[in-house]
């Protein structure tokens, strides 16, 4: 692993998307780490220091846009991604926490693409 | 020598009778030769020789010679006392003596002519007596003439007269009374000696004048039977009396008694038949002189009553003057008072009326209005001048006024808006109040509509009752009037002269009766007329508000969206509205008093319902009942009421009413399927939320094996797998955007032309290369809106990949925009296969689908986004002839959300 490695946090409920998440992003030469809820995902960041999130906007315990404002109050530099199940607009953006957002297919290549753009930012 | 006829020429020439007789005696000394001599005439009355010249001085004793006493026949000359007398006879009588010298004599024929020359010296003496008495007659004329309408004084100068020409000792006039005759006058008798003052008729000399109506002569009343001598107490020798006859009527009796002696010398000295006729004449004279007053007297009298009547006529006439001028000032001032509605200058009309000089001139008047609730009588306003010292400067003034007008009615009208009663004397009554229940005045005045005149009389005796009053006004002679209406009486007016004192007289009273009615009538027809005012305006009201109401009733009828038959009883129809008209197509004038069955047979289930009313007794209704009628299908409210008589419980026919709900039914099923829908659409979104991540994995998972194989079967299986993923995830994904109920999305002002060009664009090469040709025209206006433009592309690019997909082979698609006032509009047309009629009310359904794929939420988004966040509209028309058209409306300003500006 080389020490430039960017490490990504995916934060989804549901195990199979997590894990093809986890071995898509993988492939790409990130290091993902994984956890499946919002309350996870804010302990885990709490002690651990990430490039990007990827962050489900339905999950059991807390909406993935509330997660995202948490990130952000702790102020550190990080890249949110939502993963949504609708479209949305550059508009909707300005009052999220995220950086941007991905429709949710089966097709990975748009988000691996979006993944690729905010870590060369 | 003068010859004796000469002599006796000169006797007569002399003045009076004694210088006559001494003429004559000096012919008898020529005749005689004898130095003395004398002359006697014969008295025969008393038997005596009065002497009557002598020229010499005698004894007193030889002045009368009683006949008896000489001893002589007196027929021949004799001797007696030293003096030769000779008788001288005229006719054998005996007229006097001569007395000459003794031995002296004269012959028989000088006798006879001195006889014959004294004869006519005594009748010539008598005549001029006479004469005398005629003139004296004159003057008694001329001092009747003078006597003055006086009857006493009449009575009493005739009587004066009668005594004094007739040489009358006394005289006296009786009057005759109640059948007696009472001495009325007298003349020369002093109170004693009169003992009786009234006689019967018959009684004395009087009484037998009286009753015989004959003059009477007495020359020795001592010895004439007809007198009574009690009468009076003096002596009474000769009398002569005449009855005082007028119009054969006995008025009295003059009586004179006992002869003077006079100038004149006469034989005899009682009264003789010339002095009879003399006193005959003076009553004559009285008679007429009476007549004469009494005629003057009527005459006065009648002059009196005629200027009595004159003055009387001219005081009525005044009198009818003055209530004539005060009718017609009433008149005035009730003329005034037409021309005002204003209470305040009413009551100042009233008393200016009341006051100035062209109407009542009284001095002052006091205004009370009744109040009724304390029942008392306040004093409002006060006209006239405050003292005695104002007035000649008041009234000049309020005259001068008066006087530039000609008519006294506008005067009233204009100084009542002039004038200030808030002032002056008001201020000494203004809010003083008097009660009017038991008050001796008011009562009588407001209680029971009296004019009450108050006298100086009646304030002596009740004054105290009413001390206050009396205080205010100060005066002692008031009259109070009420302002009496029909109805009421609405308060009082005190009216007084302070300052003239001019009495209050009952003609003013009577005519202030009908002033105050009158005044009272019109405050009362003013007041009325204020509430007439306000009751006409009202009945105004009402009537207008009835007639709108009828007209708005019509109104209401004939636009009604409700159509309204009203049939009655024979099904006569009497009232069909326009709606009806418009539903059914039969006009009104036709159907008017038609019969309802010729409606129709279509009609015949409605009528029989109908008919039900008049069992029923109440109102039917029926709801989206489905009647079909000339080939259309309707959904109709059909409403059946009875039509009763006003308060009668007879129905004489129903009315109908039918309301076209068809459209409404229509828009409730596609509610009902809205609703279904987005139960559905919920369900849905649930279920491809569920879907979506297994799908994912599978597909991503499917990705990876791909990747990571070498065997073409698999690569076969997986490509499949992914393809089937991605259709679900297609329908997915568009099921959960048809489901998503916020209206999102960032709404911008867009340019029509452009954002549908685009689309053109986008696809023109793409379907060119397929032999469909696209051709677009844009609106000249450029109409830029309000909406969001990523949607609204997608529904454009929805509707236009659909056309394409219509199409069999090669055709034309023609893209419009275009735009009127409030939208604008987007058609989109293609001449591919016509959608069927049967399937054009479904294609804008979710999950409808022609097309073996798709997901068939296309159309049913594009009408979401269009309908439900542009609050537009999308609609479609399809046959084989026209093609196809799908036309998107949208409002220019989104803002009003659909709703009209």
């Amino acid at each position: 692993m080389s020490k430039d490695q960017k490490r990504i946090l995916v934060v989804e409920d549901e195990e199979p998307v997590r894990m093809l998440i986890k071995e898509e992003l993988e492939d790409e030469g990130y290091k993902v780490f994984t956890v499946k809820n919002g309350t996870e995902a804010l302990a885990y960041l709490a002690s651990n220091d990430v490039d990007l999130v990827t962050l489900d906007i339905e999950m059991a315990d807390m909406n993935g846009l509330e997660v995202a404002g948490k990130i952000r109050e702790m102020k550190k530099p990080v890249k949110i991604l939502i993963l949504t199940a609708y479209s949305h607009y550059r508009s909707d953006l300005s009052s999220w926490a995220a950086d941007d957002y991905v429709v949710k297919s089966s097709d990975m290549s748009e988000m691996k693409r979006k993944v690729r753009e905010l870590m060369e930012d | 020598m003068l010859t004796n006829f000469e002599k006796i020429i000169e006797i007569f020439n002399q003045n009076n009778f004694e210088e006559r007789l001494k003429t004559m005696s000096n012919l008898i000394q020529d005749m005689s030769g004898s130095r003395f001599v004398c002359l006697y005439v014969y008295e025969e009355e008393h038997k005596q020789l009065r002497l009557m010249y002598s020229s010499e001085t005698l004894k007193p004793e030889e002045y009368k010679i009683k006949i008896d006493t000489l001893n002589s026949e007196l027929l021949s000359p004799f001797e007696h006392n030293g003096k030769s007398l000779i008788p001288i006879r005229y006719k054998d009588k005996l007229v006097g003596l001569i007395g000459l010298d003794i031995g002296k004599s004269i012959d028989s024929l000088q006798c006879l002519q001195i006889a014959t020359l004294l004869k006519i010296l005594l009748e010539e003496e008598s005549n001029r007596a006479t004469m005398s008495k005629l003139v004296t007659m004159e003057k008694l004329d001329n001092e009747i003439g003078m006597v003055s309408t006086n009857i006493d004084e009449l009575y009493k100068k005739v009587l004066d007269f009668a005594v004094e020409v007739s040489n009358a000792e006394r005289g006296t006039i009786w009057l005759i009374g109640d059948r007696e005759l009472i001495l009325s006058y007298t003349s020369g008798i002093s109170e004693e000696e009169i003992l009786k003052r009234r006689v019967e008729m018959g009684y004395g000399m009087v009484g037998w004048i009286a009753q015989n109506r004959e003059p009477l002569l007495s020359t020795s009343s001592k010895a004439d039977p007809r007198a009574t001598l009690d009468i009076f107490s003096f002596q009474v020798k000769s009398t002569i009396g005449v009855p005082i006859i007028r119009d054969n009527q006995l008025i009295g009796v003059m009586m004179l008694m006992n002869r003077k002696n006079t100038d004149f010398y006469r034989t005899y000295r009682h009264f003789d038949e010339f002095d009879l006729s003399l006193l005959v004449s003076i009553a004559n004279r009285l008679k007429m002189a009476i007549t004469q007053i009494e005629l003057y007297t009527k005459l006065e009298k009648e002059n009196k009553a005629l200027k009595e009547i004159q003055k009387q006529s001219e005081d009525y006439i005044n009198h009818q003057k003055e209530q004539v001028r005060l009718l017609n000032a009433l008149q005035k001032i009730l003329q005034a008072l037409r021309h005002t509605q204003d209470m305040r200058n009413i009551y100042k009309i009233v008393m200016i009326g009341l006051t100035s000089n062209s109407g009542f001139r009284f001095n002052r008047a006091l205004l009370l209005e009744k109040d009724e609730e304390l029942k008392v009588l306040v004093a409002k306003e006060w006209l006239g001048p405050v003292s005695e010292k104002e007035v000649p400067s008041a009234w000049e003034s309020a005259k001068a006024d008066e006087e530039k007008y000609a008519d006294f009615a506008h005067y009233l009208q204009e100084e009542a808006l002039r004038v200030d009663l808030s002032d002056g004397l008001t201020s000494y009554a203004k809010g003083k109040v008097f009660s009017y229940t038991g008050d001796y005045i008011f009562d009588r005045v407001i209680n029971r509509s009296r004019i009450v005149h108050v006298t100086p009389m009646l304030v002596a005796q009740r004054g105290e009752e009413f001390s206050d009053l009396l205080q205010l006004l100060g005066v002692k002679e008031f009259v109070c009037i009420p302002l009496v209406g029909r109805r009421d009486v609405y308060g009082a007016i005190i009216l007084d002269n302070k300052y003239t004192n001019v009495p209050i007289t009952d003609d003013m009273i009577d005519i202030l009766g009908i002033f105050s009615e009158s005044i009272g009538l019109t405050i009362e027809s003013l007041k009325s007329y204020a509430e007439l005012v306000d009751k006409t305006i009202n009945l105004e009201k009402q009537r207008s508000s009835a007639e709108y109401f009828k007209e708005f009733l019509q109104n209401i009828l004939e636009n009604l969206d409700v159509a309204i038959m009203v049939v009655n009883r024979e099904n006569v129809i009497l009232e069909w509205n326009k709606k009806s008209s418009e539903l059914f197509g039969f006009e009104k004038s036709k159907m008017i008093n038609s019969d309802i069955n010729m409606l129709g047979p279509e009609f015949n289930d409605i009528l029989t319902v109908a008919q039900k009313v008049y069992t029923a007794k109440e109102t039917i209704s029926l709801t989206d009942y489905n009647f079909k009628f000339r080939g259309r299908e309707f959904f109709l409210n059909m409403t059946f009421s009875p039509l009763k008589e006003q308060n009668v419980d007879v129905i004489t026919g129903y009315i109908a009413m039918f309301e076209d709900v068809t459209r409404r039914h229509m828009l409730e099923i596609e509610l009902r399927n809205r609703e279904r829908l987005a139960v559905l659409g919920e369900m849905s979104a649930k279920i491809a939320h569920e879907i979506r991540n297994p799908l994912s994995a599978i597909g991503g998972f499917a990705q990876r094996t791909k990747k990571i194989t070498n065997d073409e079967k698999i690569s076969k299986y997986t490509d499949i797998i992914l393809g089937e993923v991605k259709r679900l995830e297609k329908m997915v994904n568009q099921t959960l955007e048809f489901s998503r109920n916020e209206r999102h999305g960032n709404f911008v002002l867009s340019c029509l032309n452009q954002i549908v060009g685009e689309v053109v664009d986008m696809y023109s090469e793409k379907f060119e290369l397929q032999g469909v040709k696209i051709e677009f025209e844009k609106d000249e206006k450029n109409p830029c809106i309000k909406i969001e433009p990523d949607h609204f592309k997608e529904v454009i690019i929805n509707i236009v990949q659909n056309a394409f997909e219509a199409m069999t082979g090669s055709g034309v698609i023609k893209v419009k925009v275009y735009s009127d006032d409030d939208n604008v509009y987007v058609d989109v047309w293609n001449n591919g296969i016509p959608i069927p009629p049967d399937k054009i009310e479904s294609i804008f359904q979710p999950f409808f689908t022609t097309k073996t794929y798709g997901t068939g939420l296309g159309l049913a988004i594009c009408r979401k986004i269009i309908e439900d966040e542009h609050y537009g509209k999308i609609s479609v028309k399809s046959d084989a002839e026209n093609g196809t058209t799908f036309t998107v409306r949208v409002p220019k300003d989104i803002d009003l959300k659909g709703g009209l500006k």
